[in-house]
């Protein structure tokens, strides 16, 4: 028998001891609370989460694709512009399967396919209204056949994804083939234009969400692009037909003045607003979350196109002026508008860029190369701080569409040329004084010759708008080759190398219209070991190689 | 009364153990009958003063108890001898102590004497190259900068860093460098190396630090004892009179040596060579270059100080039988290499403990700090040039401007290091608190309850400021950037602890410690950019300035471990010995049904110098042999890393601003823990108690490494939380101490040697991991680091470069067309087929190099005579690469109109056929090497250096003050290597598991003479 003294003092310590410990003890719980991280469990649950998702998504896409990182190839690849950095092509586009940007177009469109497939599955399962739960599945529908578009025309068959990821998933997809990546395209893209209202039935606070119209347009561009890599006629016809859904919709018209497009003054404008059927927008502020177009393009000695004049970086390549400032471009009202060629810079002094010649004996600046004008920002300060929209598809190409599928598939019929001459009209009205040129189409081109002046027209249309090097790639040469190859394989070689130096004696431009050399040649015109056709496509970003089991190096695009 | 009107004697003298002749510190010395008493410190040596009758009682933990009568004499000295069923020392353990006989594990125990003379800033530091297998690596010679701890080779893909213990307090040492919204862009963000947390611990509290080197020790803390543990003891007070102790030391820090660049004719016959090289026209005229010539900088000597620093530290401390307490305090106040680089810290430390009754103790250790770190950016892996203060210092062109006609820092130029120095800030603050409270009740001497409550809490605060004259000011007009965290961890303990021996003569022996506890931590953090000042005045320090702002971000979260522990040490006759350790714990960050794991670890040992057929061996004092084997973990998962979670951005669908969510991670619901099992083989030997020499070997497997897994980019993740792949590490560690001589003249040494191998036996998923890129921005964009199955972890990993091409003709035998004479001559090792193709793509890189030493070593040498002390420490890190990444720039004579270049290369350049087959021809284009990073890159820095030499007189004083000790010190005195950067000692990126060994314009080591004094009253 144990005394009964030791047994309560015993007790007491242990009580002691168990108050000492039970404040600690309380909060023993060891499941997880997550404090300041939203899970898609605990907050997708209404409207206006899968509103945030939305934006995520095109978020994903946008940030900082179009802001920045897309411009390298679309400016650097083609053969209308050139970069004041760089002497010589090879060194602009030294790309191989690390390059940073091609690394970071591919990440963000699979971010921006990941957020879709995932939130389609998040959607399931909340209760919206039949009425939201299309709104937003058109827009998811969109967004995904948009991003798709843009990796397959950069980076040819992709793996495809369609549904949400997780660990039970097989993470490793083959690529896919270009074929397989358009039908889904287009199928995404249609079921976008079966869902989602007309732009005009947007709200204010909707207006730069995706709607038919975009959907629209963008099956248009896509079945063409597909139509004719393809040499499909089924997909050129449905190229048409959605180009004059797009046409017929009473939803666009073209801006009078082809000059009103550019200054973002009149980003809002209903001007702007009915010709431009997708775009990109941009924020520009302090943040630098914006574009750098301005700065990019406008000449340093011109101050208040960007806030205190741009840099410069992206010249336009004197044979290429050439081109749509002569011919049926004499005189042209968009070439005015599109570049810079001539301006006082703040020292007074004068500045003239090739092809033109100084007027009078005073001092001049001589540039041997005239600048691009579009993109107009008086307030971006620093590089990322303007705010100038990325137009991704305007009512003007719609025309060109419809007029390019139906020159492939029928010819120059007089649809062809009465959609081409649509923008031909409109260049004519110019600021509201009408001009006699550029004159309309005339009629008896053959095929081959209609489908150079499309690709010559758009050159000027959408000059540094990003449309150049897919034009090039699309558009074939008489002998099957694409334009792209041509113009780099025979027709650069062919012409002047260098650029253009102004002779006072004989108050001529001489020299190269061409700079820098030939992508296929180095600074001293020798052949480099590089094919044109490499630059048809980006390279598979190495990390994807690296990492996905079913793409080998063997699957690479061809010349990386 | 009556003791007072006795005859009182000061009473001297010294104590030793009886066994062989070493003072024992720390021995308390009590006069019977009285509450008076004093400790010996650590020479062994004590003074008290007591009635000629007084009887002294002699006593240390673990030594029999010796009473000795004063009888009228005035030196008294004593040998202690070894306690019965109690051999000696006790070794700070996990969760309690165990005699060191009984200790089956490998320890390392370092005792933390004369540390202010040793001009350390941290514990990491004094503790550098003392230990074998503990390799610590100062990452860079900025103030405060982290040091990265690998003991035992590097056995994860995470952070390698140990778990720290203060007082039975464990600490997450994690690198600290608040970063929560967007720096600027990554051309901008030049890399300001982070701190961590054990630089805000004043290195002067430490009593002793145990390195837990094998699983039998570090199972006890289970999920994070994989790494290694580090046991941080602080000073506690002696029995005795108030000791004062006052300690001043100034340092005095230089660059180790100045990198030679080319002066500005040098530099301008390069940049013409360059160019006319390249078929341009020479960069300078006649005339520009007379007016060039005018301009001569030297950019080291506009950067580059000597720095000095104060460290003043005192020290109280005292107690009776019943309290005892330590008072530490201490300021420091380093300034660094670099101008306006400093660190400061101010400390305050108060130890107390009480024995209330009997049966039941109090301890309250509480110690607190504030640093301010002044700090500026080293290089950035996106471009080496990106505003890096030591970079811009290298690289600009020696005629480049740094004043202008006003004399003022020219901001014109962009990144001018001046400007950097004098207007970019980075301010890191520190505040940190830690008080810890023990309960101890005894019911027996065998069972004891202890409880020990604690908390440490850790606030920081960053601020940046980009003026103009930077990138990231230029682009935004001014740029801050502000964050503040707070995080505290609690810890409730509750352990019980038997001890006892029973049976037949006592042989049989148990000591079982088990418990509960309980660690939470809470952290949030709040942070802002703003850009867009109208001037750079005010800097960052009125936000309401700015014009826009990044938007505010915030973080909060919540993390913690249950956990139950047990060892059990059962030993039979001080001859065989058996230890039980495990540890089951629960996680917060784990999925469902993968919360808990444990940890067992089984130890053994047989001392057997306590045989019988030993016992009339004289010559070996020690003979013991160890083994061991068990598991421990490492639990650093992210939180939330086993759910799906959302990213949260802004996004816009026109003209404003909106939120926008993605879907940020991939859930991995079977998360689980990494384990390391390792298996630990020791022999210890001692012969005659003067020599000592211990033998680990040791093999360590961690499986289901806890890695952020690379998938493939089209899933739409880039990788997830994932357990998976193996990585070795094997190696042996040999210490060693000699008492060589005895006497008037004594000399101790002390020497560790260790090797470790590391090898990468599987990884999950792909069979290839990289680090970061380098140089994005420069048109490289590399990685250098490489983690593959069969190699070290972060091997290097690039082209080879053979030569030079000395003539067209071997242009065209190349693998390069367009290469010209005078270029690199790379290395066609394989392609797509396996074989060499006749062309130079990624199928040509190869591993070139390992950052990890072969072996690395550290020997101390302390000479005393009369009071003349003299103490040399060398340390050494054989067969260790490094990647210097300066040289990307510095050697490759490149880009020759913008970068100035290294004197040695300039000068022994390829000009012609035959003039070098190393350095290349003068080149003014842009892509540096062709885009690739090769073994042109990696260095051997292989170092052997004089780390540190002490010299101390000490003067003894009769009244008043006790002594004075006088004292001179340099660091870094002198290093051998042929690495051709700054410091060989260099590791930028020392909280990335793979890019290691990265000298990337990192501010280099410091040399420092030091002088000072310490006064004891």
């Amino acid at each position: 028998m144990i005394p009964k003294t030791i047994v309560m003092n015993t007790l007491r310590k242990w009580l002691l001891i168990y108050i000492a410990v039970l404040p600690f003890w309380g909060g023993c719980s060891l499941k997880e609370q997550l404090l300041d991280t939203p899970t898609p469990s605990n907050f997708i649950k209404s409207e206006s989460e899968v509103e945030t998702m939305i934006a995520g998504a095109f978020n994903s896409m946008e940030d900082p694709v179009y802001r920045g990182h897309l411009y390298r190839f679309l400016f650097f690849l083609p053969d209308n512009l050139y970069n004041t950095q760089y002497r010589t092509q090879s060194e602009k586009i030294n790309m191989n399967s690390s390059d940073a940007s091609a690394w970071l177009l591919w990440r963000n469109f699979y971010w921006g396919i990941r957020d879709v497939n995932h939130l389609l599955r998040d959607m399931e399962g909340i209760p919206l209204s039949d009425q939201y739960r299309k709104k937003a599945l058109g827009q998811c529908m969109f967004l995904r056949g948009w991003t798709y578009y843009e990796l397959v025309r950069l980076f040819g068959g992709v793996p495809l994804r369609t549904e949400a990821v997780d660990l039970n998933s097989d993470l490793n997809v083959p690529r896919a083939t270009v074929k397989q990546v358009y039908e889904r395209i287009f199928e995404d893209l249609k079921m976008a234009s079966a869902l989602l209202p007309l732009k005009n039935q947007l709200s204010a606070k909707d207006r730069y969400k995706a709607n038919k119209g975009a959907a629209q347009a963008m099956l248009a561009s896509a079945y063409l692009t597909y139509g004719v890599e393809q040499d499909d006629p089924n997909a050129l016809d449905s190229a048409i037909v959605y180009a004059d859904s797009v046409i017929n919709s009473g939803q666009y018209k073209l801006a009078p003045n082809f000059a009103d497009l550019w200054h973002i003054a009149n980003e809002n404008s209903p001007v702007v607003n009915d010709e431009v059927i997708w775009r990109v927008p941009i924020i520009g502020d302090a943040s630098n979350r914006g574009t750098a177009l301005p700065k990019f393009f406008t000449p340093s000695t011109i101050n208040g196109k960007s806030y205190n004049g741009g840099n410069g970086d992206f010249r336009v390549q004197p044979w290429f002026y050439d081109l749509i400032s002569t011919g049926d471009y004499e005189g042209d009202y968009r070439t005015e508008v599109s570049f810079y060629t001539r301006w006082t810079r703040p020292n007074g002094r004068e500045a003239v860029c090739y092809p033109f010649l100084p007027l009078t004996n005073n001092p001049q600046n001589l540039e041997p190369a005239p600048y691009v004008a579009k993109y107009v920002d008086p307030n971006g300060v620093g590089f990322y701080q303007h705010g100038n929209d990325w137009f991704w598809i305007r009512l003007a190409e719609v025309y060109l569409i419809k007029a390019e599928a139906e020159n492939e598939l029928h010819g120059p019929t007089q649809i062809a040329y009465d959609a081409f001459n649509k923008l031909r009209e409109r260049a004519r009205f110019a600021n509201g004084t009408a001009r006699t040129v550029p004159m309309n189409l005339a009629a008896g081109l053959t095929k081959e010759e209609f489908r150079k002046k499309i690709l010559d027209e758009r050159a000027l249309e959408f000059v540094a708008e990003g449309q150049r090097w897919y034009d090039l790639k699309r558009i074939r040469h008489t002998d099957g080759r694409t334009m792209y190859e041509y113009m780099f394989e025979d027709y650069l070689p062919s012409l002047p190398q260098g650029l253009p130096t102004y002779n006072k004696q004989q108050n001529k431009w001489l020299g190269g219209v061409t700079y820098p050399m030939s992508l296929l040649m180095d600074k001293d015109g020798n052949k480099l070991p590089v094919d044109a056709k490499t630059y048809l496509l980006l390279p598979i970003p190495f990390e994807e190689i690296n990492n996905n089991e079913r793409i080998g190096t063997e699957d690479q695009n061809p010349g990386y | 009364m009556i003791a007072l009107s006795q005859n009182l004697s000061t009473i001297t003298g010294i104590v030793k153990d009886a066994r062989n002749g070493d003072p024992l510190p720390g021995v308390s010395i009590m006069v019977r009958g009285s509450t008076k008493g004093t400790s010996t410190d650590d020479a062994g040596r004590y003074s008290i003063t007591v009635p000629g009758n007084a009887v002294l009682i002699f006593q240390s933990v673990g030594y029999i108890q010796k009473q000795v009568g004063v009888d009228g004499r005035s030196t008294i000295d004593v040998s202690l001898t070894v306690a019965a069923g109690n051999l000696g020392e006790v070794v700070v353990m996990g969760y309690g102590e165990v005699r060191k006989s009984d200790l089956t594990g490998a320890v390392g125990q370092f005792k933390n004497v004369d540390v202010a003379e040793r001009p350390a800033l941290s514990a990491s530091q004094m503790l550098q190259g003392r230990l074998a297998g503990v390799q610590i690596a100062q990452n860079s010679g900025a103030p405060g900068a982290a040091s990265t701890f690998s003991i035992r080779g590097a056995s994860t893909l995470g952070s390698g860093q140990p778990l720290f213990v203060i007082d039975g307090f464990p600490i997450d040492n994690s690198y600290v460098n608040p970063t929560n919204v967007e720096q600027g862009t990554s051309y901008d963000a030049a890399a300001v190396p982070p701190t961590d947390v054990l630089s805000t611990l004043n290195p002067n509290e430490i009593e002793s630090i145990e390195v837990l080197k094998d699983a039998s020790a570090t199972a006890i803390y289970g999920s994070r004892g994989a790494n290694g543990v580090v046991l941080i003891t602080t000073k506690s007070g002696k029995l005795g009179r108030t000791q004062v102790e006052y300690n001043y030391r100034t340092d005095f820090s230089r660059i180790p040596k100045q990198i030679e660049v080319l002066k500005a004719r040098d530099f301008i016959s390069f940049s013409n060579e360059g160019s006319v090289n390249d078929n341009i026209d020479s960069i300078y005229t006649q005339e520009e270059i007379a007016e060039l010539n005018q301009n001569d900088w030297n950019w080291q000597d506009a950067i580059y100080q000597t720095g000095v620093t104060l460290d003043h530290q005192l020290t109280l401390s005292g107690g009776n039988q019943q309290s005892k307490y330590a008072l530490i305090g201490g300021y420091t106040k380093f300034d660094g290499i670099v101008k306006n680089t400093n660190y400061t810290r101010g400390s305050l430390r108060f130890n107390f403990s009480r024995q209330i009754t009997k049966h039941f103790d109090i301890k309250f250790n509480v110690t607190g700090s504030i640093s301010k770190n002044s700090r500026l950016p080293n290089g950035h892996h996106s471009s080496i040039v990106s505003g890096s203060v030591v970079g811009g210092a290298l690289y600009k062109r020696p005629f480049d401007r740094p004043y202008n006609d006003k004399d003022e820092v020219n901001e014109a130029l962009v990144d001018n290091p001046l400007t950097i120095v004098n207007k970019r800030t980075d301010l890191l603050n520190m505040t940190q608190l830690l008080p810890n409270l023990t309960f101890e009740y005894k019911f027996t001497d065998a069972l004891r309850v202890r409880y020990n409550a604690g908390m440490n809490w850790r606030t920081t605060t960053r601020d940046m400021y980009f003026p103009r004259g930077t990138n990231a000011g230029n682009a935004y007009g001014g740029k801050a950037y502000y964050d503040y965290g707070d995080s505290k961890s609690f810890l409730s303990d509750l352990t019980i602890s038997f001890k006892k021996a029973f049976g037949k003569h006592e042989k049989h022996y148990v000591d079982i410690t088990a418990g509960y506890n309980w660690q939470e931590w809470t952290n949030r953090d709040f942070s802002i950019a703003a850009v867009g000042f109208p001037n750079d005045l005010l800097q960052g320090n009125n936000l309401g300035l700015a014009g826009a702002n990044l938007g505010p971000r915030s973080r909060r979260n919540k993390s913690a471990l249950a956990s139950f522990i047990t060892r059990a040490v059962y030993s039979y006759d001080n001859r065989y010995v058996l230890t039980l350790t495990g540890r089951a714990d629960g996680s917060t960050r784990l999925a469902e049904g993968h919360k808990w794991a444990s940890f067992p670890a089984v130890g053994a040992a047989w001392n057997m110098h306590n045989e019988h057929f030993f016992s009339s061996n004289d010559l070996l004092s020690e003979l013991k042999i160890r083994g061991s084997y068990g598991v421990s973990g490492r639990q650093s998962v992210p939180i939330g890393a086993s759910q799906e979670r959302l990213g949260i951005g802004l996004g816009t669908f026109g003209e404003e601003w909106i939120t926008a969510i993605n879907y940020a991670s991939i859930s991995n619901p079977g998360l689980g823990w990494e384990s390391t099992r390792q298996l630990n083989v020791g022999l210890d030997v001692g012969i005659k108690s003067r020599y000592t020499i211990s033998v680990d070997m040791y093999k360590k497997n961690t499986t289901n490494l806890l890695t952020s897994l690379p998938i493939a980019m089209s899933t739409g993740f880039e990788s997830y939380s994932a357990n998976g792949g193996e990585i070795e590490n094997k190696g042996m560690e040999i210490s060693a101490t000699a008492k060589l001589l005895r006497g008037r003249f004594s000399w101790d040494v002390a020497g560790n040697f260790s090797f470790n191998r590391n090898k990468v036996v599987s990884l999950k998923g792909s069979q290839t991991m990289y680090g970061q890129s380098y140089f994005v921005n420069d048109e490289i964009n590399q990685p250098i680091s490489i983690v593959t199955p069969g190699h070290a972890i972060g091997e290097f990993y690039g082209y080879i470069i053979d030569g030079i091409y000395q003539n067209e003709e071997e242009v065209a035998r190349g693998a390069e067309p367009t290469a010209r004479p005078g270029d690199f001559r790379f290395v066609d090792i394989s392609g797509p087929d396996g074989k060499p193709d006749g062309i130079i793509n990624s199928f040509d890189r190869t591993f070139i190099g390992n950052p990890y030493p072969d072996y690395t070593f550290g020997l101390s040498n302390n000479f005393f005579y009369k009071n003349i002390g003299l103490s040399i420490f060398i340390q050494g890190n054989i067969g260790q690469d490094v990647a210097n990444l300066n040289r990307v720039f510095l050697d490759a004579l490149s880009n020759s109109t913008k970068a100035n270049v290294r004197k040695e290369a300039y000068d022994n350049r390829w000009t012609g056929e035959g003039t070098s087959n190393y350095f290349p021809r003068s080149s003014a284009q842009k892509p540096l090497y062709r885009g690739r990073l090769s073994n042109f890159l990696i260095e051997d820095a292989s170092f052997i250096r004089l780390k540190t030499v002490i010299l101390s007189y000490n003067f003894k004083f009769k009244r008043y003050i006790k002594s004075v000790k006088v004292f001179g010190a340099a660091n870094n005195l002198l290093t051998i290597t042929d690495y051709s950067g700054y410091d060989p000692e260099v590791n930028i990126y020392g909280n990335s598991a793979i890019d290691q060994g990265i000298d990337l314009t990192t501010m280099p080591n410091n040399r420092t003479f030091s002088v000072g004094c310490n006064i004891s009253f």
